[in-house]
């Protein structure tokens, strides 16, 4: 019962880690930075928050631990993955003078909670999301640690051309939610464009279970495509992928999520010639500056493979938040605010981030990551060429 | 005509796991008057026992028997804890209880467990493939109509053939009658959870082997489905779910080829619209049979 043990040892450490964050004594030059994490720790958005949640409280229990000359101090509440608590919680942590709200990755949550942090001027992130219309939604108070939905999408439709020479394309989405709809439309925009063609579509539904009928129809096109693109994530991804490999279609198969998950990386040996775009850079786990955020994760999960990208990208956006009360001086919401938006190809230890210009979901750069025997090959590593390609059209 | 017989062995498979879920579900109903919303949690509960067999070394064929073991063993620790207590209260009342369960169950996977899935590495076996006649038939598809086929029938047999089944199906005819004929009801409730969680049990490993994980929220559409099945088919019989499984498996993969991909979004809607049709006007189901358990 040893995953048992780290599991409940996990759970442990994420509430201590927390709870040492707020017993930290801040020395008298020291500034205080209070953040409010309303994230869900259960039901479904927990999914993507709980990882944040853990990449936070890493980055802030070394923060707290260095000599930054900043604390941060934190007070956490659980959403339960409800955008009417989402409401109710933020308002409660204005009320205790919060200086930076983090919230839920849920897009029913950022618009419930939108007009509350307009309103009070206060600096919010929701470290996983990709909602493009974070760019016009609550005056800008509102940001991302992560890039637009065109990013995965674009940069795949690229390589699929660039690189594997691919001329044909088909097409695999699902009505079910805006990311998993557009984003084959941001590939099929973008490989048409590069004189691709795309010889067929078809669509899921989320959980799905069975894709045995859009498996047939791929085979019974005239061609085998040489790429599919497909907008499945777990559990959906690891069953497509299965179907389709036992059915014996070798096409590269492309997805539109960060797939570098344990599921993924378990289905091992014979799953190969499949490709996704990460912002987790090569070499994590050999990077001395990493090992603290190495050791924790597996740690907390009891498991290397959890190194993705989700819990990363929350653990570096809490340096670039520390960044900005360090070069500001400030702990003030306004003015940290203002940093964001003229921050311009900002090298942190693990992506370069463009905020200016009105992007609340960063220009970053991306990894085109095979995934080959259960393991993971870096093929490329992608960046929009002008800010205009960060800001999509709204599908 | 190989694209038929494709439809044919999908919408049959899913079909067989629906039945499973949704006969334990209907196994529950009859004996208690009540629908278990927290039925499909045990496929979660048969996942957590795999992920940590599997991580303490077991071999799969004992991974899998403690998964479905556990299932059953969970199914019956539900009725002890969580619905005994309750017994003389109202259907709703149990209804309700198992919306807490489910809820309570969910929290307890997502806080001590963790959110995310985690992966269950399977033989390489379940993922391939045969083709015959152009056809391809997946193997883990092959295996769960076949595992579906044979459950149902060893289920029939027991009913049909067994001390503890005939009580078990005069408990659902008559509870109070076949109580006062000496049967304890105390045991038939139980065996009724235990083969309902074997069966979640058994769904839950063809369902994991499939998607190669586990997560807390894993049951909720699998459990809606096997509502659904429940409530078309007819939840006072046996072949009520049967039925009522097969028909959606055959609803889902008709919807899933033939509508339009913008108007796919409506599948789920028309199957649940369907169930209020028959809520309306035929609450016994397809099968017909006792619109209440006799508790």
């Amino acid at each position: 019962m040893t995953i048992w043990t780290r599991s409940k040892a996990a759970t442990l450490a994420i509430g201590a880690a927390v709870s040492l964050t707020m017993a930290v004594p801040a020395q008298a030059e020291d500034k205080v930075l209070k953040v409010g994490m309303a994230l869900a720790q259960t039901e479904f958005i927990a999914l993507w928050d709980q990882p944040a949640s853990v990449g936070i409280s890493i980055a802030i229990e070394e923060i707290n631990a260095g000599d930054h000359g900043v604390k941060f101090e934190v007070v956490s509440q659980d959403t339960r993955s409800e955008s009417a608590q989402s409401i109710l919680i933020t308002r409660e942590m204005i009320d205790q003078g919060i200086d930076v709200l983090v919230m839920s990755a849920g897009n029913a949550d950022i618009y419930a909670v939108s007009p509350l942090v307009q309103q009070a001027g206060l600096l919010t992130f929701s470290p996983e999301s990709s909602l493009p219309d974070l760019n016009g939604l609550a005056g800008g108070w509102i940001k991302s640690g992560t890039g637009p939905d065109n990013s995965y999408p674009t940069h795949l439709a690229r390589f699929a051309v660039e690189d594997l020479k691919a001329k044909t394309a088909y097409i695999h989405w699902s009505p079910d939610d805006p990311f998993l709809e557009n984003t084959p439309k941001y590939f099929r925009r973008e490989f048409e464009k590069l004189g691709g063609t795309i010889i067929g579509d078809g669509s899921y539904s989320v959980f799905q279970q069975e894709f045995g009928n859009t498996v047939q129809e791929i085979k019974n096109l005239p061609e085998e495509p040489d790429v599919i693109f497909t907008s499945t994530f777990e559990p959906d991804f690891p069953i497509f992928i299965k179907q389709l490999r036992a059915a014996g279609v070798k096409s590269a198969v492309f997805d539109t999520g960060a797939i570098d998950t344990p599921t993924v990386l378990a289905l091992g040996e014979g799953y190969n010639n499949v490709f996704f775009a990460s912002e987790r850079p090569e070499g994590i786990e050999n990077n001395p500056s990493m090992a603290n955020y190495v050791e924790q994760v597996e740690k907390i999960y009891g498991d290397a493979s959890f190194l993705d990208t989700f819990t990363l990208t929350a653990y570096t956006f809490t340096y670039n938040l520390l960044a900005a009360v360090k070069e500001t001086g400030s702990t003030d919401s306004k003015v940290l605010k203002e940093w964001f938006e003229n921050v311009e190809n900002r090298e942190m230890p693990f992506n370069t981030y463009t905020y200016r210009d009105g992007l609340n979901t960063p220009l970053t750069t991306y990894h085109i990551i095979e995934l080959a025997d259960g393991k993971f090959n870096y093929r490329r590593t992608m960046r929009f060429n002008s800010m205009d390609e960060a800001q999509p059209a709204i599908e | 005509m190989t694209d038929i017989i494709q439809f044919v062995v999908t919408a049959l498979s899913l079909g067989g796991i629906y039945a499973m879920l949704a006969i334990g579900i209907a196994l529950v109903y009859s004996v208690m008057g009540f629908l278990n919303f927290a039925h499909g949690d045990l496929l979660a509960v048969t996942g957590y026992a795999m992920y940590f067999a599997l991580a303490a070394g077991l071999p799969w064929p004992v991974v899998a028997a403690l998964g479905i073991v556990a299932a059953g063993a969970g199914s019956v620790l539900m009725e002890r804890v969580a619905f005994r207590p309750l017994r003389s209260a109202s259907p709703d009342t149990l209804m309700l209880t198992s919306f807490a369960v489910a809820t309570a169950l969910h929290v307890l996977f997502q806080i001590a467990i963790g959110a995310r899935p985690k992966p269950i590495t399977l033989p390489s076996f379940f993922s391939g493939a045969f083709e015959i006649g152009g056809v391809v038939f997946g193997t883990m598809q092959t295996i769960s109509l076949v595992t579906a086929v044979t459950c149902l029938v060893v289920l029939t047999l027991f009913l049909k053939r067994t001390m503890l089944g005939l009580a078990m199906r005069a408990a659902a005819s008559d509870f109070s009658t076949t109580r006062l004929m000496g049967i304890r009801a105390n045991r038939v409730i139980s065996a009724s959870f235990f083969i309902a969680g074997i069966l979640a049990g058994i769904a839950g490993v063809l369902i994991i082997a499939q998607r190669g994980s586990v997560d807390p929220l894993m049951a909720l559409n699998p459990l809606i489905k096997a509502l659904v099945a429940a409530v078309i088919g007819g939840a006072g019989s046996l072949a009520g779910p049967v039925l009522g499984g097969l028909v959606l498996g055959v609803l889902e993969t008709v919807f899933q080829k033939l509508l339009p991909g913008e108007a796919l979004v409506f599948r789920d809607p028309i199957i649940l619209s369907m169930l209020v049709g028959f809520l309306i006007l035929r609450p016994t189901g397809i099968t017909g049979g006792r619109q209440e358990p006799v508790r």
